[in-house]
């Protein structure tokens, strides 16, 4: 299999934990290319561990382990001596997980022929061990389907390091939803600011209790920015609305309509994302109307 | 003394297929253990599910599983690899879901290094 391994495979091997043998199934397990590592090009020259007695052997110069193992900075060093010129993980240095002392082996198995991390149907195991706030928000009824294996973490976020805020794949939040949701993109005639600013504004893309993963629901989620109007909303007045033309702070728009029907702001704000409505006067087309 | 050395290659011979007929097969089997620990598996699932009952009871269940609609399904995936450790090319066809309507279906060529 590998070369200049059988100082190493002389006492270890399939009785180990991990199975040794077993590197022989991964794309580290085969030596077409030069440049393929033995165990000692990940593990160091380990001199001491090799020459030592039976007795108090010290470990080897790297050890790959949460528990007892060499620091996260000298265990992502040797997978970083080969891979840092990738261009997927050329932002590890300085990168949220590589400051905060999370290593590569934290993620990647490297003796196992199933790489858990490295499968849609599994990715999100090996996330959610840590980010377990988001475990919860995609078992919620609204959800891209991460935990179904349609849409795994990886889609969105690069864990190896990128420019974009909370590691998005792209430049930024925005960027990266439009990769599927080009609609979304424009441009508009009318465009919806907070639309181009942060689709996080309105929507949590891991999951809520609310349809199309908004945060909260309309009218809710809209009187958040805007002013109520029309519909008659007793959470936002606390009272009853007399008349036609009501008066109160929550009547004073356009809408002579006191009744909030259906999804509220939507029923008539319908191109909220951005709105091509090329006229001037009727319907205004500036309130994201169709 | 001539025939007596001829009894003892004859001898040596025998030996060394009885030493042969002993240790080759385990070592052969040796091999075959390293060969199948080393190199990359191919595997084939396949299963059956059923679903029942009222789908307005599980309009979660069905949204993004490809089983909405009462009836049995094939459950099938597949996963190939082959690997060509003279020139480090991989060779992978997966299958996930392929009984279904959510049936995906990928394959690629990769090379070692590249």
């Amino acid at each position: 299999m590998l070369k200049g391994d059988a100082k190493c495979t002389k006492c270890h091997d399939e009785g180990d934990g991990p199975k040794v043998l077993h590197i022989g199934k991964t794309k580290h397990g085969t030596v077409a290319d030069g440049r393929t590592p033995t165990c000692t090009s990940c593990h160091g020259d380990s001199a001491g561990h090799i020459g030592g007695g039976s007795n108090n052997r010290p470990k080897p110069d790297v050890v790959f382990s949460k528990k007892g193992g060499s620091n996260a900075d000298a265990q992502s060093a040797s997978c970083v001596a080969c891979h840092k010129s990738d261009t997927k993980r050329s932002h590890w240095a300085g990168s949220t997980h590589q400051s905060r002392d999370v290593a590569c082996t934290n993620f990647h198995t490297l003796h196992s022929p199933k790489d858990k991390v490295l499968s849609k149907a599994t990715e999100f195991e090996v996330c959610f061990a840590c980010h377990k706030d988001k475990r919860a928000q995609v078992s919620r009824p609204s959800h891209h389907p991460v935990l179904e294996g349609k849409v795994a973490c990886s889609d969105c976020h690069n864990t190896h390091g990128s420019v974009g805020p909370k590691l998005m794949k792209r430049d930024s939040v925005v960027e990266t939803c439009y990769q599927c949701h080009a609609e979304k993109r424009g441009p508009f005639v009318h465009n919806h600011e907070p639309v181009a600013e942060d689709c996080g504004n309105c929507h949590n893309p891991h999951g809520t209790v609310v349809e199309s993963m908004l945060k909260v629901r309309a009218p809710f989620l809209c009187h958040q920015c805007h002013t109520p109007h029309g519909g008659f909303i007793p959470q936002v007045i606390g009272g009853q609305v007399t008349g036609t033309k009501p008066t109160t702070a929550n009547g004073l728009g356009k809408g002579t309509t006191n009744v909030t029907q259906g999804r509220a702001c939507l029923n008539c704000h319908t191109e909220v994302h951005g709105s091509n409505n090329p006229s001037a006067t009727n319907p205004t087309p500036q309130f994201m109307l169709r | 003394m001539k025939t007596s050395k001829q009894k003892i290659v004859v001898g040596q011979t025998i030996l060394a297929m009885a030493v042969l007929a002993a240790i080759g097969p385990a070592q052969a089997q040796a091999a075959d253990t390293v060969k199948d620990l080393t190199n990359p598996e191919s595997a084939v699932t396949i299963g059956a599910a059923g679903v029942s009952g009222d789908s307005k009871d599980r309009a979660q269940f069905g949204m993004f599983n490809g089983m909405r609609k009462d009836g049995g399904y094939l459950l099938f995936d597949i996963d190939y690899l082959m690997r060509d450790n003279a020139t480090g090319t991989w060779t992978t066809l997966q299958g996930r879901n392929l009984g279904l309507d959510n049936r995906e279906l990928r394959g690629g060529m990769q090379k070692q290094g590249d």
